[in-house]
């Protein structure tokens, strides 16, 4: 310790007595929100800051909230749509932007200002026009409609990095491999596709992310009968804590928030260097 | 939907001079769009500072600050409603128990006020969008830095180096070498917070249990209830391309402003 430089430590003094505290009012709502998940409505209600009692944690909170309030539904829905989203906007995302990079071809401006203005256009635009066309298609309250929605609303982002990645790729690359008698196709898929991992596995996160926490199009398509459990986890977790039976019922809407937190925890601890790597490159390089 | 009839610009009229809940609405989108983000952004901007010079634990700083956003909109928003509920939630008891321990050192009056908040209603239509500057602070702040640090990080420690040869204070380094540096990555955080405020549905929707009133509208909320509980389709249309007009004017003024600065730096 006494190699360090005294300013690098006085530094480190500042930053812990300025962004200490807000570090704090960040973190402690959410360990609260873990430790709340376990107690009784009575106890929640009598003094919110106490810790739970060892012996009589209420593990059954999550027990109704997985079973009773249909979070199991909810759960499983979101991973199917998260899933299948994140994979159809790779494979669609890759191979449009593969042909934009790679390609000459007439019309190839006007496509791609077109995927470039659905970055820009809002998405409340396009609700009305999209709510009734979903609906005389017969794709309202199913989890197909909104994946496929998902997917639309996801590819622009999608072509937008991987063509600057494929971009990126020398053009000898290609001729090498045509050379030597690869497809398009094989080139495409055996050589391209793999140096173009790090885009992917960008394009993949925030696709994911953003299909895991989406609400808006969520509460928009899948409004049917909100008692049948149909419905993303977004949308389940709004609906128990507020419009269900379960609404004053605070043991439930802890349990479900925590059953919310933990996985997105788990995830971010696993992936937070991508994640803020990606972030962070995206905006230097703007 | 039955055979649809050509009404002009009725729809827009409608919403436009005779609704009383547009124009409101839209003075709450601006309150979003401006208000959080002079105070976001600045705090971010200052968090980033100080945590820029490599301190111990900036790492662990920057990976939880910005969790937030992980969790994503509805979680936080469902988070803070609990959080504010006038009994048994976060926020009173805090400002609670920080009253009774300023009383007890002997700053009366302080903790007075403090414990006043003791039933304070957060969400009540009155003070809803006051409510919704912390949240935005707390979850907004951890974004806006890492992007911050980002551009810091790639700035050439020469130019810092040639600076203190020079003999400039460290506010001179911010302010003649960081801050243009930096410039381009502040607008995109400004206008990603634009954008957000001009957005924003979901926390108005949930904090109002999805029945906001006039008093509450943002135009997001407004058009997805004319849509889905007054069944005004026509209306719902309007102010879905009244937005988009918004959006686009404002693009294109943010557009010319900044290629304005780029000509003339």
């Amino acid at each position: 310790m006494s190699h360090t430089p005294v300013g690098k430590s006085r530094g480190g003094i500042i930053a812990f007595v300025v962004l200490g505290p807000f570090l704090l009012a960040v973190i402690y709502p959410m360990i609260w929100l873990l430790y709340t998940s376990l107690k009784s409505d009575s106890e929640i209600f009598l003094n919110p800051f106490a810790l739970p009692h060892w012996s009589h944690l209420h593990f059954e909170n999550y027990r109704r909230a997985w079973v009773e309030a249909h979070f199991s539904n909810y759960f499983w829905s979101s991973v199917v749509v998260t899933s299948f989203t994140v994979m159809f906007t790779l494979i669609l995302g890759s191979m449009a932007a593969y042909g934009l990079a790679r390609f000459r071809f007439a019309g190839k401006t006007a496509l791609q200002a077109l995927f470039l203005a659905g970055l820009m256009v809002p998405l409340q635009l396009s609700v009305v026009p999209l709510f009734f066309q979903m609906r005389s298609l017969g794709l309202l309250n199913s989890l197909p409609g909104l994946i496929i929605v998902y997917t639309a609303t996801g590819l622009p982002f999608a072509i937008f990095i991987l063509t600057a990645f494929f971009l990126a790729l020398p053009q000898s690359l290609y001729e090498a491999a045509v050379l030597d008698g690869c497809s398009d196709l094989r080139a495409f898929w055996s050589i391209m596709l793999p140096l173009a991992r790090p885009g992917l596995i960008t394009v993949a996160i925030f696709t994911g992310l953003g299909a895991w926490n989406e609400y808006f199009l969520a509460f928009l398509f899948l409004s049917g009968p909100s008692d049948t459990g149909l419905g993303t986890l977004p949308l389940g977790l709004a609906r128990i804590s507020i419009t269900s039976q379960f609404r004053s019922d605070w043991g439930v809407t802890f349990a479900a928030l925590a059953l919310v937190t933990l996985p997105a925890l788990l995830f971010y601890s696993l992936l937070q260097k991508h994640i803020i790597k990606g972030i962070s490159s995206g905006a230097v390089k703007g | 939907m039955g055979a649809s009839q050509f009404v002009g610009w009725h729809n827009f009229e409608r919403i436009l001079f005779e609704s009383d809940a547009f124009w409101p609405a839209l003075g709450h989108n601006l309150f979003l769009m401006v208000v959080p983000t002079l105070i976001v952004l600045p705090l971010s901007l200052f968090f980033a500072v100080i945590i820029s010079r490599g301190v111990r634990g900036s790492g662990f700083y920057r990976v939880c600050l910005f969790f937030p956003n992980i969790l994503g909109g509805i979680a936080v928003t469902l988070l803070w409603l609990n959080a504010y509920e006038p009994q048994g939630g976060l926020v009173n008891g805090c400002l609670e128990h920080l009253g009774f321990a300023l009383q007890a050192v002997g700053l009366t009056s302080a903790g007075h006020f403090l414990i006043g908040f003791r039933h304070f209603a957060w969400l009540s239509p009155d003070h809803l969008y006051g409510s919704l500057i912390p949240m935005s602070v707390w979850s907004g702040c951890g974004f806006n830095m890492v992007l911050y640090l980002a551009g810091m990080e790639s700035i050439d420690e020469s130019y810092y180096e040639a600076a203190r040869i020079d003999g400039a204070s460290s506010w001179q380094q911010f302010r003649f070498i960081t801050l243009p540096l930096i410039w381009e990555v502040i607008i995109i955080t400004l206008v990603f917070a634009l954008i957000g405020g001009l957005k924003s549905f979901e926390s108005i929707w949930l904090l109002t249990s999805q029945q906001p009133t006039t008093q509450t509208h943002v135009i997001g909320t407004l058009l997805v209830s004319e849509l889905f509980q007054n069944y005004r389709v026509g209306d719902a249309t309007a102010i879905g391309v009244l937005l988009f007009a918004l959006v686009f004017l404002g693009t294109l003024a943010l557009q010319r402003v900044l290629t304005q600065r780029e000509e003339n730096p």
